[in-house]
């Protein structure tokens, strides 16, 4: 399954990405800005994005619409609580930090079908 | 005939001879004379008649002209006794007293006597007048006094008879009532025939004999005896009180006693009344529920109460005193004189005065004090003038009228100098009062306000729906609540104020609500900076969640590539990094970290070799918080790598730490680690944790590129990256804006 990783903390990113690898995904890409990651979910090619709901003090809603827009499936992962994160229009939201079998298990529910 | 003459002649000629006697007599008499001829019908008057009768004197008149004197009233009268006078068989004598007219139109009374002579002249020898005399004299003056004595008899009958006091004659001799006037009979109920012939004391008018002697002797010694008071009880029972007056005095020869009774009954009961009215003016003044007293007509104190003495404590004597110079004892000269005037004038015209509030220094007691006071003219008991005089001392009240005056001074001054919002409701709503920083806050004039509902007044005119929760409030309150929310007052269009508003109802001693006091205070900047706590809260909770992420990222590459052994430490040692990193930003309010200061947290554990084997310098440069931690945790992997296997692995080897901000356009931070001196470097092949950290997550952080070389000398390591993604911009950064 292919991941792409939007999140601005590069230890973060970092864990993220080995976490993920040693599970056997593949991260097809990491974006720690805005522009970036509009940029990748409209050309790269994955099955499901990681979504942090802030970027660089910028709010990634744009993002999470873009990605609602190609119907990509997506987990919102983030520092904020899910009360203070209503705008994401999405069920699936891991607040950091989260435990990785949560996140590997949800990435597996939504991401395709093998 | 001869004979007859002769006689005649002898009888004039007697007459004669004693005529200058007769005729001195007669004129000392005051009679004039007249001489009668019959048979010639002529008279001949002396001058005494002739002026009586207005007739010429001593000349032969026609005894017509005289006749004709005679008065119309008197004429026939006196033709009456001219002819019984004239007959020839009485005596010739006439004695009459009658009126004459005189030519000038008075009128006089005479006495007037003729003696007429007769002869046998007649037809056959009867007998005839012949002569007559005359004497006549002018009784006028003594007739007018008999008819002044008649009158007066009459009048004084009339009076006897008509008096409203009884009287009785009394004979001291027999005791006996003699006469008495209708008003007596009338008043005791006997008819005068029962009246007269009895004894005082048997009409009741004395108690016994013994008193009706005891008054006689009492008269015979001082001719008078008065009793005030007597009972007196009518035939018929009723109950009279008389006075009565004894006096005895002689009437044409003897004594007689005359009783005047005066019913007093009337009198009494009028006296009476007056004593009651007197009382009662005294008991009005003395209960009078204010000072009271009364200036005569002398202008005198002549009464006052008990409420009033206090005022006049310095005055001695004061009743009968003459009230100017009390009032100069009470309050001096000046303001005497004027009090005194107004009391003159309300004397003399009548006019009631009011004064308006009075408060003068007193002269006797040398203290201001101040009065209610009123002057009216009054009627006394003995029907003369007076002033009544009421007055209250009002010191006390306007002593505490002024402080309740001074106090709500305060209390307004209290409320328009503090902060809140502040009115006066009636319970229906009726604003009554509003302090100056409610209406300063709306902008609004008090007039336009008071008056008014609440929910009508400017405060929400913006908003009807807040008028409407007031409205409710106002009822709510007026039945007892005290209701208390925050309400958005729109001051304008674009402004609005939030405020914690109260309406309180206020209850009298009864425990009946009289009114409402609403109460506001401006929360509109505490509820900014609440929402900012709450915003901030939430912030924090976000960092330190990210944190946690970072730690939790930490820790599983701490656990991948190490030695199990040295986990624990190596974990510990880089959560200390970490912490001391941010350690810096909280103490900076997340408005970022000098890099000295980042450096010197890093390395505070080789502090002691700060100077000397552990140099750092460079230009102040405010790093962001994500450019902090990053190069933080950098800083700490390479001293941990350094103390391990570099310049601080030994005793001799030192680290040069320097940094700079490049000129230009985009201007670059670069920073430096340098190490010297300590063992020789190997380039480690591993690309563990700390390779990583150096390297492309610092790069990650800034945006920039990192560079290790692995030099003969030491390890050095070179960082540039844009100063726009490293350091802080002058102005403050948002401190919510780094991960």
């Amino acid at each position: 399954m292919r991941i792409l990783i939007i999140e601005d903390e590069p230890m973060i990113a970092l864990y993220l990405q080995e976490l993920l690898e040693d599970a056997g995904f593949a991260i097809i890409g990491v974006a720690s800005r805005l522009a970036k990651a509009m940029e990748l979910i409209k050309s790269a090619v994955f099955d499901v994005a990681i979504l942090d709901a802030n970027l660089a003090g910028i709010s990634s809603s744009p993002a999470a619409a873009a990605l609602v827009a190609r119907s990509m499936p997506f987990v919102v992962l983030s520092g904020y609580s899910m009360q203070q994160q209503q705008a994401f229009p999405t069920p699936h939201f891991l607040q950091k930090p989260c435990r990785p079998e949560q996140l590997i298990s949800i990435l597996s529910a939504i991401g395709p079908k093998p | 005939m001869p004979n007859e003459e002769q006689d005649l002649m002898q009888a004039v000629v007697a007459h004669k001879r004693s005529e200058a006697n007769l005729r001195l007599g007669i004129a000392i008499a005051g009679f004039g004379l007249g001489v009668l001829d019959f048979r010639t019908d002529q008279v001949t008057l002396d001058h005494i008649a002739a002026a009586l009768f207005g007739l010429p004197a001593n000349t032969p008149i026609p005894r017509s002209e005289m006749h004709a004197r005679v008065h119309p009233a008197s004429a026939a009268e006196v033709k009456a006794a001219m002819l019984l006078a004239l007959d020839p068989a009485g005596d010739g004598l006439m004695a009459i007293e009658h009126r004459i007219l005189r030519p000038d139109g008075s009128a006089l009374w005479v006495a007037a006597r003729k003696q007429i002579e007769f002869g046998n002249h007649g037809p056959g020898g009867s007998r005839l007048a012949t002569v007559g005399l005359l004497a006549v004299r002018d009784i006028s003056g003594r007739w007018l006094a008999e008819e002044k004595i008649r009158i007066s008899e009459t009048r004084y009958r009339r009076l006897f008879e008509a008096a409203h006091d009884g009287v009785l004659l009394v004979d001291p001799n027999t005791s006996k009532i003699v006469d008495a006037n209708p008003f007596m009979t009338e008043l005791l109920g006997y008819p005068h025939a029962d009246l007269v012939g009895k004894e005082l004391y048997e009409i009741g008018l004395l108690k016994d004999q013994a008193s009706s002697q005891e008054m006689f002797l009492q008269l015979k010694v001082d001719h008078q005896v008065r009793y005030e008071n007597l009972p007196l009880e009518s035939q018929s029972g009723v109950h009279r009180e008389v006075e009565v007056v004894a006096n005895l005095y002689d009437e044409g020869g003897h004594a007689i006693i005359q009783c005047n009774i005066r019913d007093i009954t009337e009198r009494k009961l009028a006296e009476a009344v007056a004593l009651q009215y007197s009382r009662l003016f005294s008991t009005l003044i003395e209960q009078a529920p204010s000072g009271v007293y009364v200036i005569d007509a002398q202008f005198r104190m002549s009464q006052i109460n008990k409420l009033a003495m206090p005022a006049f404590a310095a005055v001695e004597p004061l009743i009968g005193r003459d009230f100017s110079e009390i009032l100069t004892i009470v309050w001096g000269a000046d303001v005497g004189e004027r009090i005194e005037q107004i009391f003159r004038h309300t004397l003399r015209t009548g006019e009631r005065y009011v004064s308006p509030p009075f408060t003068e220094r007193r002269h006797d007691i040398d203290m201001i004090q101040s009065y209610e006071w009123e002057a009216q003219r009054v009627t006394l008991v003995d029907g003369s003038y007076g002033v009544a005089c009421y007055f209250s001392d009002i010191t006390e009240r306007k002593l505490a009228e002024d402080i309740v005056a001074e106090r709500e001074a305060h209390v307004r001054s209290i409320l328009d100098n503090t902060q809140a919002f502040i009115g006066l409701l009636s319970v229906d709503g009726t604003l009554l009062e509003a302090n100056a920083p409610s209406l300063a806050a709306a902008g609004v004039s008090r007039e336009s306000v008071i008056g008014r509902k609440l929910w009508d007044t400017n405060w929400w005119a913006q908003d009807s729906q807040e008028a409407n929760r007031l409205k409710d409030a106002v009822l709510r309150s007026a039945a007892g609540e005290v209701v208390r929310y925050d309400m958005i007052v729109r001051l304008a269009p674009t402004r609005r104020m939030d405020v914690d508003f109260m309406l309180a109802p206020v209850r009298d001693a009864s425990g009946t609500i009289t009114l409402l006091v609403p109460s506001g205070l401006d929360i509109t900047e505490r509820k900014r900076s609440m929402h900012h706590i709450q915003q901030l809260m939430g912030e924090v909770n976000h960092r330190a969640m990210n944190l946690l992420g970072v730690v939790q990222a930490v820790a599983r590459q701490t656990a991948r590539d190490g030695d199990p052994a040295t986990f624990v430490t190596r974990l510990t040692e880089r959560i200390g990094g970490l912490a001391a990193s941010q350690d810096l930003l909280v103490q900076n309010e997340w408005k970022g970290v000098e890099v000295a200061d980042l450096v010197a947290a890093q390395l505070a554990h080789y502090k002691g070799l700060f100077g000397s084997h552990v140099v750092f310098a460079g230009p102040p440069a405010r790093l962001t918080p994500a450019a902090a931690q990053g190069i933080g945790m950098a800083l700490h992997e390479l001293a941990t790598n350094a103390s391990k296997y570099g310049a601080l692995s030994d005793s001799v080897g030192r680290v040069n730490i320097s940094w700079r901000i490049t000129d230009g356009a985009e201007p670059n931070f670069e920073m430096r680690w340098l190490e010297d001196g300590g063992p020789s470097v190997v380039p480690s092949t591993r690309r563990g944790f700390g390779q990583k950290v150096i390297g492309p997550m610092v790069e990650a952080a800034v945006s920039g590129s990192a560079e290790i070389q692995y030099a003969e000398s030491g390890l050095s390591w070179t960082l540039i990256a844009p100063v726009a993604k490293t350091l802080e911009s002058e102005r403050a950064a948002t401190p919510m804006a780094f991960l």
